[in-house]
């Protein structure tokens, strides 16, 4: 399966940087015998192992299923106002980014526009508001 | 015996109270929403828990862990959509005695089932724990490594439908772990110049990234399909709940001693297959509902709106609350995806768990026991006064749900270390654990690996530095015990599969 081909790749390429970048570690030394870089050598082999078993049993099945890995436009566009949001907190703040992503992400899954509105931003401003009065009320964290 | 005094002295203040109501109403709600699974809660609540003591911390977790599993019969019975993916046998026969026109009943049973259930969980959670970590004293490094080998290879072979992406997503998560400071040598590795890396990643922006995420995408495809839907003309299941349900309490209570025996071996197996570190809420709730009706005199009626149904579904479901804290706090070792969690707010205030915890720690340990207990009476609590107030919210809108959690997630990562930084991991694990999560491979034993790793590598370096002999590992008798029982549960998965399904051995 394809899915799993890449998925076979991908750890192993994790794996192999993994033990590309162990090399910079200091070795063991006499006291200490596995060292900071025996346990993630270890493991990353064992990954690579694991990697590698994946990639040969997945070119040897025998359905060439085609699963893909699909993403919706709708999911694609949510995760890309996540990021959007990310990066859009330091710069107008917790309260106005919040407010506009829940408000955003309600427009863009509700049912029905006219019916939900008024409720949606209503959401959005009392949640909006209420977790950043817990939050810095109460827990002392500054949002940015 | 004043330990007992002190811890319950700490739990039944006024704001340790407090804090598990406000948790426990938490774990309810979240539990009675759809596509907001308890997990999602406990890790969504860990932020609130920072500045708290550690014992006010941890009953709060545990409120909303008790509250979680209970909450998922509102929406189970009602709508016939399990509000968490331990209820879903309650949906069973809960929903058919709704549409049959006792839905009042069918809330009735569960609640105090739920309650009953978990009381057994948290009692036999009492009685075994101490003796089992009296044993895990005697264990020195060889033996807490081979455990905690034992226990990432159980989660990665068991709980997860693909054995080798199980194994591969647990050495990941060991991997992960190691970024940061190395903590016998204090040098710094795998932080590729980022500065904010070299005190490790957090594991909580990552845990809420790997589990919410793909969870709230999900939700969002399913919105997606109720669109279709409603654009061609079908009709989506958009149930109105009528607020007007009469709740037969006594009468229930009643019934419920008539089926005493299903609901004390329900809330049992519920306890000691949460005890596992394999399995959780659900395998826990399947295993008690197929019991009872493999006992049941009239086994045909399960699944029509039989009460003992629902009896062992919630009782089973709840008894896993306490049973998963056995190992947990006896060994070190979590008894589920949530006490995994909460493995990592201990060691987030500070307190390393393991056979010692009850050594050094005892005011803690008997706060938890105590916790347990209280939990499940504010759940009846709540459950009992504020049943219309839940059943509303179970009706809360996909559409809402998704975003506010989503900021919910945001607020929390930067909550931890107030940086955005932190934001950033959430955001980089979630995509990750979407990709994962589509591909097959389970969440779970990355969690594992990342909370497990830092203790699975010292003792691997102790025992070494203690012996250089690495037969060690094999002579001495616990461990190799625990070696064994490792090669065994990899055999035995692999046999299944193989066996199964000659093409699915992976």
């Amino acid at each position: 399966m394809i899915k799993d081909l890449i998925l076979g790749f991908g750890m192993a390429i994790f794996s192999i940087v993994s033990l590309l970048e162990s090399r910079n570690l200091v070795s063991a030394n006499k006291w200490d015998v596995f060292g900071p870089d025996g346990f993630p050598k270890i493991v990353a082999y064992i990954l690579l192992a694991l990697s590698i078993i994946l990639i040969v049993s997945s070119l040897r099945k025998v359905n060439p299923a085609k699963n893909k890995f699909s993403l919706t436009k709708l999911e694609v566009v949510v995760l890309l106002s996540i990021i959007a949001y990310v990066l859009l907190l330091p710069v107008i703040g917790f309260l106005i980014a919040t407010a506009l992503f829940i408000l955003s992400i309600q427009l863009l899954l509700t049912y029905n526009l006219k019916k939900t509105m008024i409720s949606m931003v209503i959401t959005s401003l009392v949640v909006t508001g209420s977790v950043y009065i817990v939050f810095e009320k109460f827990l002392n964290v500054n949002l940015p | 015996m004043s330990v007992i005094g002190q811890a319950i002295a700490e739990v039944m203040s006024f704001s340790a109270l407090f804090s598990m109501f406000a948790g426990t109403l938490v774990g309810i709600i979240a539990g009675a929403i759809p596509g907001f699974t308890i997990l999602m809660a406990i890790i969504l609540t860990l932020p609130f828990t920072f500045g708290m003591d550690p014992v006010v911390g941890i009953a709060t977790m545990i409120g909303v862990y008790v509250g979680g599993f209970s909450g998922g019969l509102i929406s189970g019975i009602l709508l016939g959509i399990p509000g968490t993916p331990s209820s879903v046998c309650t949906v069973f026969d809960g929903h058919p005695m709704s549409l049959n026109g006792e839905p009042g009943r069918a809330l009735s049973l569960g609640v105090l089932s739920s309650f009953f259930g978990g009381l057994i969980g948290a009692l036999i959670c009492i009685l075994i724990a101490i003796p089992i970590a009296r044993f895990g004293l005697k264990f020195g490094p060889w033996e807490l490594f081979s455990l905690m080998l034992f226990a990432l290879t159980l989660i990665a072979s068991l709980g997860s439908s693909s054995m080798l992406k199980g194994l591969m997503g647990g050495m990941m998560g060991l991997l992960i772990s190691t970024i940061g400071i190395d903590p016998i040598g204090g040098r710094l590795r795998f932080t590729f110049g980022f500065t904010e890396l070299a005190t490790g990643i957090s594991f909580l922006p990552i845990m809420i990234g790997l589990f919410a995420v793909p969870q709230l995408l999900k939700s969002v495809k399913e919105i997606q399909e109720g669109k279709k839907k409603m654009l061609s003309g079908e009709a989506i299941d958009d149930i109105r709940i009528n607020n007007s349900i009469h709740i037969p309490w006594i009468k229930t209570l009643k019934e419920l001693y008539k089926y005493k025996l299903n609901l004390l071996r329900s809330g049992a197996i519920g306890a000691l297959v949460g005890a596992l570190p394999a399995a959780g809420g659900s395998t826990a709730v399947f295993i008690a509902y197929d019991q009872a009706q493999k006992f049941s005199k009239d086994p045909d009626s399960f699944g029509k709106g039989n009460p003992n149904g629902i009896i062992a579904a919630e009782a089973g479901n709840s008894g896993v609350a306490g049973g998963s804290m056995i190992p947990t706090i006896a060994l070190g070792i979590p008894g589920s995806n949530v006490a995994a969690v909460m493995l990592g707010a201990l060691m987030i205030h500070g307190i390393t768990p393991g056979p010692m915890l009850i050594k050094n720690e005892p005011v803690l340990t008997y706060s938890i026991f105590i916790a347990l207990i209280a939990a499940h009476f504010i759940m009846l609590a709540l459950l009992g006064v504020g049943m219309k107030g839940l059943i509303r919210i179970s009706n809360a809108p996909k559409y809402a749900v998704v975003p506010v959690v989503l900021s919910l997630c945001v607020a929390g990562s930067f909550a931890l270390n107030n940086r955005l930084f932190d934001v950033w991991i959430f955001v980089a694990f979630g995509l990750i654990g979407y990709y994962l999560t589509s591909v097959g491979m389970p969440m779970a034993p990355i969690v594992l690996g990342l909370v497990l790793g830092p203790m699975v590598e010292n003792n691997l370096r102790m025992a070494m530095m203690t012996n250089p002999d690495p037969t060690l590992f094999f002579t001495r008798p616990i461990s190799l015990v625990f070696i064994v029982l490792t090669v065994v549960s990899l055999a035995f998965t692999m046999y299944q599969n193989y066996g199964k399904n000659r093409k699915k051995i992976i």
